[in-house]
């Protein structure tokens, strides 16, 4: 079926329960299952921020034994060792940048929006779309396993520089019990998905029981090999984003084969969303960058096994971070491109205006993208490499300030005139600009060479990658959340709730991150466990003590967020298809939630997506698909 | 480079309080009313040219600006007359402290970081270990244990005893001691590692540089006041701002600087370690 539109949605064959909900190809139940999964695992890294705050807050001391796990670990006096702090960080930041927020925004809202918004009815290639999910599982789950070996998860930073990385946390031996059950079921769960697609042997307890049979095989194999490779938390680290790599790459083929070949007629590429656009532009940076980050995992993990040599014992250390930053800065891209489309969605439909240079826009974006993969290096000015190509790398960062700020303009343009709805996507989605503002300011200092030289490896980079990754990505990722929502689920979310969860994240944010760059100026030095043996720092305790209660206040506030994303579901309003009066296709044309199919017929589009507050109708919104008496379709 | 951070500071400063302010007005000046439309516009080709340019003309002075100073820092050894005679330093980084060493009066390195592989014929250093003259004479199960033995023991710091630049290095007393530097001469920092990438920061004197296995690399910058004159507590701190491991955090050292005439009495007179 694959690559065919079926005509209709009563050609999909009738299906169980378990392909309607689990091993789903629909790009709807796919894209869920990312987003709970992301959730999940926004969870986690969150709490291991806290764990970090806990020891910056209180270092070595006595009175403040690190709650819960200071007992559960039998740490002496209850006090973080400095390596268990090094392995916090790491996984902090590894899993919210490979397990939330590229999911989060590439794969639920590319699975989610794509099909919908470009009139499709689903993926080009549903089952490898299914796929790309589960084979997230597998690589979820060896990057978990970390935690459970003996010498713990990987604890290099997320960057992982060799020759750091290249050191045995623990001798190779057989996994305890806990990391092979859990790779076991994900592996299973994997294989089960292959099996559940592919095994048609006529008779369905024939197909269940040998896709069982078989799953547990492929599983039973797939754990005994990745114990051998990954013997410790570091080639844990390595070989989980080889795997998830490739999932990846199965997504990111799917949305731009998507996007390309499944457009419903009259929507000409410049009538696509800008969120279509930007998680075009995203999936070809994945496209692109992945292979060169999963080039470099292989070749650490050779390392790590002594079979080579590239990074260390005597290769080039220097080499890693060319190859890593090569896929990395192309990556901080995938983390905010697709956020600043959705967000350029959003505040259209709430300033009830056409978005301000539709065009510039999407250039911009397409200049972003082709920078980014050209400025790498600003990640290396004081890693000893060449000086000359510090500059080099000056210019080209400096040259990507340039899109990023026609971005905002934009942004702030479309605004400018309207009948602005303070909606709580709407709120999220103007915090979001703010926000990015300040982080893409600050990149400013640390594009500079020679101002980088004292800054970098401080907290000034710290907070700049929280006001982009969290003040941006998170808050464009909580305006969607809060905007798609009644389309995925049917249901409304609550408003009191939201606005509740709204000014105490942004309030605590601000409170936590900003006072980072105040630290950074200072020379505060990032990734360490304890700072009050410099005379240096100690001073900055008090700071650093008020930087953690707003954390913490940070992560409370995130609870209203779950009753209501949890309880919307149960006890939400019903939504209807169009509660915000919006012009695109999902909107106008598919049931809240969307069935099987999408559409009940394949739209045909007459004009672009931001027709809002057009003179040509009364009212201030204008479908897609309206045809109108005297037609021409006007172009956005 | 303290005055171009002040140029960004404040470029940054007003952009933002702008931006800032420019979202607040335009929040509650076109806050939704009832029966009000929107001013339909899709854009305007002026106004994205301005915003395209003028941004990209202030980028580029600082660019610009960024070079110069960059290039004075980072090529300073080359760009200065040679009749500035500088102090030389090498730095190498090993996990978790700072080795400090001296060229001594010929003002030159001799080669260190020189280790035996288990294929070769002699010792680096010439002499027997574990009773053999090369590790390739060893049995197989002690090979291990003596080339460990020998850099972590014998010769930490991996010197080449035979080369004639290095004869004079002050490097004996190397290991996480007091760096000492001149006032008012430039100090040529190199860095290099002995295991993993460390990053070497002065952050008084706002330098920074990671000092990289295999890699020697440099950086130049002036005292200009001694520490005598400065008073408690008498040093500058030295950090270690590249994740290194375990102890990454206390990878602590010390700067002291000293009169010109003290530094040449202490390290340029005569060589260290070999003829004290
Ligand atoms: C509750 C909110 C959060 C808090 C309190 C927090 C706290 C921290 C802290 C203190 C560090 C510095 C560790 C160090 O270098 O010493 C850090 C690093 C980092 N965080 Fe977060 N974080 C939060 C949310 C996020 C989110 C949403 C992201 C999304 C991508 C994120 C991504 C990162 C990254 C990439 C690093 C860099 C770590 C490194 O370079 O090793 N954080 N975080
Ligand atoms: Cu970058
Ligand atoms: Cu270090």
């Amino acid at each position: 079926m694959s690559g065919k539109l079926p005509a209709h949605p009563l050609d999909h064959p009738p299906v169980g329960w378990l392909k309607r909900y689990i091993y789903s190809t629909d790009h709807k139940v796919v894209a869920l299952q990312f987003l709970f999964v992301s959730l999940a695992f926004f969870a986690l890294g969150g709490l291991l921020a806290m764990l970090i705050r806990w020891q910056l807050a209180f270092p070595g001391d006595v009175n403040h034994p690190v709650p819960i796990l200071g007992k559960v670990m039998g740490w002496a006096d209850g006090l973080m060792p400095p390596d268990f702090y090094n392995m916090v960080f790491s996984m902090h930041a590894t899993i919210m940048v490979f397990f939330v927020i590229i999911p989060l925004l590439v794969n639920v809202f590319g699975n989610y929006l794509i099909p919908l918004k470009i009139g499709a009815r689903d993926m080009a290639f549903p089952f490898m779309n299914g796929l790309s999910f589960w084979m997230g599982l597998p690589a979820g789950a060896i990057m978990l396993a970390g935690f459970f070996l003996p010498g713990n998860a990987a604890a290099a930073g997320w960057t992982s520089y060799p020759p750091l990385s290249a050191i045995w946390q623990n001798n190779p031996a057989e996994w305890p019990i806990v990391p092979l059950v859990m790779n076991f079921i994900a592996g299973f769960l994997c294989f089960g998905y292959v099996c559940s697609h592919c095994i048609q042997l006529g008779n369905r307890f024939l197909n269940v029981g040998v896709s069982i049979l078989l799953s547990a095989v492929a599983a039973a194999g797939w754990v005994m090999m990745v114990q051998t490779i990954a013997f410790d938390g570091q080639s844990a680290w390595f070989l989980s984003l080889l795997v998830l790599g490739f999932a990846s790459l199965l997504g990111a083929i799917n949305y731009i084969t998507t996007v390309a070949m499944f457009r419903c007629p009259g929507m000409t590429m410049f009538r696509l969303p800008l969120s279509v656009w930007s998680l075009f532009i995203t999936a070809i940076l994945v496209l692109l960058a992945t292979p060169v980050l999963s080039a470099a995992m292989v070749m650490n993990l050779m390392d790590h096994h002594r079979l080579t040599g590239f990074f260390s014992d005597g290769g080039v250390p220097l080499l890693h971070q060319h190859l890593f930053w090569f896929y990395s800065h192309p990556a901080v891209y995938i983390m905010i491109l697709p956020a600043m489309g959705m967000v350029s969605d959003i505040l259209a439909v709430f300033s009830r205006k056409p978005v301000f240079g539709y065009r510039p826009m999407v250039y911009a974006m397409g200049a972003i993208a082709f920078l980014g993969f050209v400025v790498w290096g600003h990640h290396m000015f004081q890693s000893g490499m060449n000086p000359a190509l510090g500059t080099t790398f000056a210019i080209s960062s400096m040259l990507i300030a340039v899109p990023s700020g026609v971005k905002v303009f934009n942004w702030l343009a479309t605004m400018w005139g309207g009948n602005i709805r303070l909606t709580i996507p709407m709120c999220n989605a103007v915090a979001f600009v703010s926000m990015f503002v300040i982080g893409g300011l600050s990149g400013i200092f640390m594009a500079s060479t020679p101002v980088d030289i004292y800054i970098t490896d401080t907290y000034f980079i710290v907070a700049h990658i929280h006001y982009v990754l969290f003040g941006g990505s998170m808050f464009g990722v909580f305006a969607a959340i809060y905007f798609w929502y009644p389309k995925m689920f049917g249901k409304m979310m609550s408003d009191k709730l939201g606005y509740v969860h709204f000014v105490l994240t942004f309030i605590t944010f601000n409170c936590t991150f900003f006072a980072m760059h105040i630290l950074g100026i200072g020379g505060f030095p990032r990734r360490y466990a304890d700072y009050t043996n410099f005379q240096l720092w100690a001073h900055f305790k008090p700071m650093n003590q008020f930087i953690s209660y707003s954390a913490f206040a940070l992560a409370l506030a995130q609870i209203p967020f779950i009753i209501n994303f949890i309880g919307s579901w149960f006890w939400g309003r019903a939504a209807p298809a169009n509660p915000w009066q919006a012009n695109t296709l999902e909107w106008t044309e598919a049931a809240s939630p969307p069935p099987a199919g999408n559409f009940i017929r394949i739209p045909v589009v007459h004009r672009g997506p931001y027709e809002y507050s057009s003179p040509l109708v009364a009212e201030d919104w204008l479908p897609q698909t309206r045809v109108l008496a005297d037609s021409i379709g006007t172009n956005g | 480079m303290d005055r171009l951070f002040d140029w960004i500071f404040w470029i940054t400063v007003v952009v933002m309080v702008l931006v800032q302010g420019a979202i607040v007005v335009l929040m509650i000046r076109y806050r939704h009313r009832a029966g009000r439309k929107a001013r339909y516009i899709h854009g305007n080709a002026r106004v994205e040219i301005i915003w395209t340019i003028v941004p990209a003309v202030i980028l580029g002075v600082l660019t610009y600006s960024s070079k110069q100073v960059w290039t004075a820092i980072r090529y300073a050894p080359e760009l200065r007359p040679r009749a500035v005679k500088s102090a030389k330093i090498l730095v190498i980084g090993q996990q978790f402290k700072w080795n400090i060493i001296y060229p001594g009066p010929d003002g030159e390195f001799g080669e260190y970081l020189v280790y035996p592989k288990p294929s070769d014929l002699r010792w680096p250093d010439g002499k027997r270990h574990g009773g053999v003259i090369g590790p390739r004479d060893l049995p197989a199960d002690q090979v291990e244990f003596e080339i460990n033995r020998y850099i972590s023991v014998e010769n930490p710091l991996g010197k080449v005893y035979d080369d004639p630049k290095g004869k004079d290095d002050d490097y004996e007393g190397a290991m996480a001691r007091v760096m000492e530097v001149p006032v008012n001469r430039p100090v040529d920092v190199y860095l290099t590692s002995k295991d993993v990438i460390h990053s070497f920061t002065l952050p008084n004197f706002r330098v920074k540089l990671d000092t990289v296995p295999g890699l020697m690399g440099v950086f130049t910058f002036t005292p200009t006041v001694t520490n005598k004159q400065l008073g408690p507590p008498g040093y500058f701190e030295i950090a270690c701002q590249e994740l290194c491991g375990q102890g990454h955090y206390t990878m602590q050292g010390r700067m002291v600087v000293i009169s010109q005439e003290e530094y040449a009495a202490k390290y340029e007179t005569h060589g260290g370690g070999a003829n004290p």
